[in-house]
């Protein structure tokens, strides 16, 4: 048994705030309370040698240093397994997720992404505007195409019912109507398009040509 | 992190993993595995190792496999003599080094003595905790990083761990 006793509850408090009262951790009316009490109390005063001692020996104890040999055999292991296996590089993407445990790095990689996707939407509608613009291209230009084939058509069989004398004159009217039709629609797609189309109309045969 | 990145590392943290093994398991052949472990877990998880974190992810690694080890061999609260040598070895020519005199020598070899058995008799988490604040001087905040708890829980640890040693240490007193 301990040969100091308490003397009444205010001892057992004083005693269990001792430590936080060595360390100066207690507001200043504990602290004015334990340090009139103390002279008083011979049991306090044990207590509070015991607390002091625990401390000195705790800011003494030694501090052994680590022996030769788990340097040695640590720097053995790291030179026998110098590579990174498959699970180091599993490990690299884990790396780059506690990367992102940064609030600020967390917020640039959000702004990446979202621009990222923005872009691939942009990219996207682009596209879709080129391919249906190409194939309201290739609509114009089939229907054109018909457009010539059936005119040439009509003139071919309107030559056939011509007398010979007539057939210059009357070829020229028709054949020049229809090459100027070629020239507008030529024309709007281009400025449809807004591409160069002038090679295109250059190799359109015209009866005037010849 | 290179080969050579990495023993610097090694040398830099040694003593403090070693002597957090040695202190939780009171052996020194056990400490030393323990902390060649810990620096062999850290070589194979090197890509996540951080100039920052290092120390605390090292306390923890070392304070995990202690008290794995604690519960593999049913560590009891009293240690045996064996187990004890060690610290008891060093805690004796630590007191030699300041050269007081000889019953100066033997009261505080028998308080250290005695204040050393009352670490060995606290819970394993409180003695780890113990050790970090009193052994290697680390903030509220350091250890609060290492054993993922809040700064005022760890504060409290702290005062209650060393209200716990004087109540062992009155009762190895009154032995």
């Amino acid at each position: 048994m301990n040969q100091y006793t308490t003397n009444d509850t205010n001892c057992t408090d004083i005693q269990a705030l001792l430590e936080e009262y060595v360390a100066g951790e207690l507001d200043s009316e504990t602290e004015s309370i334990i340090t009139l009490h103390l002279p008083t109390c011979d049991s306090c005063q044990h207590e509070l040698r015991l607390v002091q001692t625990i401390d000195t020996v705790l800011d003494d104890l030694p501090k052994p240093t680590t022996p030769p040999e788990v340097l040695s055999e640590v720097t053995a292991y790291v030179q026998a397994h110098p590579r990174s296996s498959w699970i180091h590089r599993v490990f690299q993407l884990t790396t780059f997720l506690d990367f992102l445990r940064s609030p600020l790095l967390r917020v640039s990689a959000s702004v990446c992404l979202v621009g990222i996707v923005v872009f691939g939407v942009y990219q996207y509608q682009q596209n879709v505007k080129v391919e249906q613009a190409t194939r309201d291209f290739n609509y114009a230009i089939s229907k054109m195409n018909f457009a010539v084939q059936k005119t040439g058509l009509a003139v071919n069989d309107s030559f056939t019912s011509l007398k010979v004398d007539e057939a210059p004159r009357r070829a020229l009217k028709p054949t020049a109507n229809v090459s100027s039709a070629i020239q507008r629609s030529l024309g709007i797609i281009n400025n449809l398009t807004g591409s160069d189309m002038q090679h295109t109309s250059d190799t359109i045969p015209s009866k005037t040509d010849e | 992190m290179t080969e050579d990145d990495f023993l610097i590392l090694v040398r830099k943290h040694q003593d403090k993993v070693y002597r957090h093994a040695l202190y939780l398991l009171k052996n020194s052949e056990d400490a030393k595995d323990m902390t060649q472990e810990t620096f062999i877990k850290a070589w194979q998880h090197r890509t996540k190792l951080r100039e920052k974190t290092v120390h605390s992810w090292l306390l923890k690694c070392v304070q995990n496999l202690c008290f794995n080890q604690l519960k593999r061999r049913k560590f009891q609260v009293h240690l045996s003599e064996e187990e004890d040598e060690t610290l008891e070895m060093l805690l004796h020519t630590h007191s030699q080094r300041s050269n007081p005199s000889p019953d100066e020598i033997t009261i505080k070899q028998e308080l250290k003595q005695l204040v050393h058995r009352a670490i060995g008799e606290l819970p394993p988490a409180m003695r780890s905790i113990v050790i970090m604040r009193e052994l290697e001087e680390m903030s509220y905040k350091e250890i609060a990083e290492v054993i993922k708890q809040p700064e005022n829980s760890v504060k409290s640890t702290v005062f209650r761990a060393r209200k716990k040693l004087r109540e062992i240490l009155n009762r190895l007193m009154e032995k």
